[in-house]
């Protein structure tokens, strides 16, 4: 299934696992020397900073292709029709196996690249085809849409295990589910939120039973990523502001009247205790997506609350939640002083500390810019997933 | 953690002994540590109780009481300042490392907080008067002494930025400020300026090795600051018959940049060399090639030239690697 050669994928794995060692100075220098000479990895990895550089040269090699194919095809008027976008997909997708295969890219930018376009491309071509008029008119489109988007996003996942499409695969099998539930469902409007409870929550199960179970790590980023994606989605579709907002938007009703949300106690309720019961469970299990998911939910939560009820102004809200986060990070530290029930404050696996010195520099100077625009941590809300995304990607 | 595998690189010889039995005491801690969650809390309880204070600044600059407001913030401010103070190592030429967990977050607080009240004194009571330059450049000096003297990579960042902003201020006349009105010529030569000042700064800390670590941060703001002046320069002067001589100034960079790069084993800077030099050459190319026309010419020219550029990064990366 996975195109890359999985004994060097096995021993990347190794590789990290004693750096991990390493870092946390459990093993010698010549001890990691010796085990990664033992695991040969083949694969052509240049580095995040050159991947990036190889991702837009890809990019812009791939774009102009198609300008300039199409082009030449222009007086055929072939180039109108769905067929195109797909020939022109399956062509990069080609190129692409070929390539992955003969020069053993692995996280090389060139293949990260091509992935995307030719993922594009298909799913746009068969979108096309499945729905040749009025683009996102009716409810049946949005449907399509998402079922090609998460048949084109699975196959790329299974194949190339890349963290970002499995996001990208898990959130269109819920908008799937979500836009097939309120068409055809029972009661579909009123019912959605919990459909997509149980939908999420079943899935979060299933993807951690399948990380147990898989003998293989090549998927596990892929499994952490839709784990982190089935939380948030989970919290959302009972998140009061949202299903407010859905139920506005569903029912066709402007913005701007007051509706009555059913069930508004179960709601809120949902809304301000469902990111503890992440962080509680989190810190029981010592489990890192969940702990860092609630983190960020908390903050949608005390968001969502503000929205509906202006107990104070935004800056003493601001103050108070600041004073209240330094006080409860000092606690903390006071208290977990010698590590207690297993837990530390102390940076027991320090990785490349050059580097994170010098990206929390750059951090800094972009977000402290101007003390006095909207900068607080309720920001945060609009960017929830992407926040638990990048924790993942961290683990 | 595979145990097979583990016990197989112990018994085969690989992991000695006490590794073997280090790695073993790890598992058995099984110690969780929540440092990258508390720092993540510290920044942001630190970002919303500036923000706020600011924004009640801002809000409240012509009422009564702010008085207090201030007395506030002047109260954090000595605080931090007295921890740090008292906890700080002494200044030494080398990194020195940060005596805890906390004392990198609460300068940060302090200098925010001092940033505050600078901006609010010169709002109310106008201490700088109309001297705009004096109010960026009096911040600006603290911070610089702030970063070098407890080593503190993000407020050197800040003065870093004060410090174009305060270059910007001082060359555009304060007529032409209130009107928001950028002379850009006048700009772009300032801020090559500023920008080759700061490689400058990066070089002499290496040469003379004061705070090498700081290098970095120097060259990231130089090269973005130089590299977009000199592009945006040549775009200023279009039109004259010399315009080309920018884009070779931005050749002759990236060739400096490059071989510091090699030297000193940066990728992030041999990539961005290579991006702003590849930007500069299809400035020319497309120069050329529109009085022309021909559309499926320029598309050439970028399908091989980006193909071209891959396989030198491939190239670059190897030798980067081996050298």
């Amino acid at each position: 299934m996975i195109i890359y050669n999985k004994t060097w994928l096995n021993n990347l794995a190794v590789h990290h696992q004693y750096e991990t060692q390493h870092n946390a100075g459990c093993i010698t220098n010549d001890e990691l020397k010796t085990i990664k000479e033992q695991h040969p990895i083949g694969f052509y990895t240049p580095g995040i900073i050159i991947r990036v550089g190889m991702f837009i040269l890809t990019c812009i090699t791939t774009l102009f292709s198609f300008g300039l194919l199409s082009l030449m095809m222009s007086t055929t008027h072939i180039v109108e029709h769905f067929g195109w976008a797909l020939f022109l997909g399956v062509v990069t997708a080609a190129i692409l196996e070929i390539i992955t295969k003969e020069k053993n890219y692995y996280q090389a930018g060139i293949n990260d690249a091509l992935m995307w376009m030719a993922a594009i491309f298909i799913a746009g071509a068969l979108w096309w085809m499945l729905e040749p008029q009025g683009y996102g008119n009716g409810h049946a489109d949005k449907i399509l849409v998402s079922f090609v988007i998460l048949a084109v996003s699975l196959v790329a996942v299974l194949r190339y295990a890349d963290m970002l499409m499995a996001a990208i695969s898990t959130l269109a099998f819920f908008a799937f589910i979500f836009f097939l539930w309120t068409r055809f469902g029972f009661m579909g409007i009123a019912t959605i939120p919990f459909i997509l409870m149980i939908v999420t929550g079943l899935g979060y199960t299933l993807l951690s039973s399948i990380k147990q179970k898989i003998k293989v790590t090549y998927y596990n980023n892929c499994i952490i990523m839709a784990q982190v994606v089935s939380l948030v989605i989970l919290y959302a579709a009972g998140n009061y502001f949202i299903t407010d907002r859905a139920n506005h938007v569903l029912n066709n009703i402007p913005q701007t009247t007051k509706l009555a949300v059913m069930w508004a106690p179960f709601f809120w309720a949902w809304t301000m205790l469902v990111p503890l019961v992440y962080i509680g469970l989190g810190i029981r299990n010592k489990n890192v997506i969940s702990l860092r998911v609630g983190l960020v939910l908390m903050a949608a939560g005390i968001y969502t609350f503000r929205t509906y009820y202006h107990i104070m102004s935004i800056e003493l809200a601001l103050i108070i939640a600041g004073v209240a986060l330094l006080a409860l990070v000092y606690l903390i530290v006071r208290y977990l002083k010698t590590p207690k029930h297993g837990f530390t404050y102390a940076d027991i696996d320090n990785g490349d500390k050059a580097n994170n010195i010098n990206i929390e520099g750059l951090i800094t100077v972009a977000t402290f810019k101007q003390p006095h625009t909207h900068t607080g941590p309720e920001n945060k809300f609009g960017g929830g997933d992407f926040g638990g995304s990048g924790s993942g990607g961290k683990f | 953690m595979d145990q097979h595998l583990l016990n197989k690189l112990h018994t085969e010889g690989t992991l000695s002994d006490e590794s073997f039995a280090k790695i073993k005491q790890r598992e058995t801690d099984g110690l969780y540590s929540v440092h990258w969650e508390l720092k993540t809390l510290l920044y942001l309880g630190i970002l919303a109780l500036t923000t706020g204070l600011g924004i009640t600044i801002y809000k409240n600059i012509d009422t009564i009481g702010h008085q207090a407001i201030l007395v506030f913030i002047a109260l954090i401010v000595i605080a931090c300042f007295i921890y740090c103070f008292k906890r700080k190592l002494p200044f030494s030429k080398t990194k020195v490392q940060s005596p805890d967990t906390f004392f990198d977050y609460l300068l940060l607080l302090g200098t925010l907080c001092f940033l505050i009240f600078i901006g609010y004194l010169q709002f109310e009571y106008k201490v700088f008067g109309d001297r705009y330059g004096m109010a960026t450049f009096i911040p600006m000096l603290v911070l610089f002494y702030i970063a070098y003297d407890f080593d503190h990579i993000g407020i050197l960042n800040m003065a870093i930025a004060n410090l174009g902003l305060w270059l910007g201020i001082s060359v555009t006349p304060k007529k032409l400020l209130k009107l928001f009105d950028f002379d850009s010529q006048t700009l772009t030569y300032t801020y090559l300026g500023f920008g080759l000042l700061l490689l400058a700064f990066g070089w002499a800390t290496k040469h003379f090795d004061i705070k090498k670590h700081f290098k970095f941060s120097y060259q990231h703001y130089g090269v973005h600051v130089s590299f977009i002046a000199m592009l945006s320069g040549y775009t200023v002067h279009y039109d004259n018959g010399f315009a080309w001589l920018w884009l070779m100034g931005v050749f002759a960079l990236g060739y400096v940049i490059y071989r510091d790069a090699m030297e000193h084993h940066s990728f992030y800077f041999l990539l961005l060399t290579v991006l702003y030099s590849y930007i500069a050459l299809s400035c020319l190319v497309m120069r050329g090639l529109m009085s022309s026309g021909a559309i499926e010419l320029i598309m050439m020219y970028f399908i091989t030239s980006s193909i071209g550029l891959v396989s030198l990064l491939i190239y670059l990366n190897k030798k980067l690697k081996a050298a």
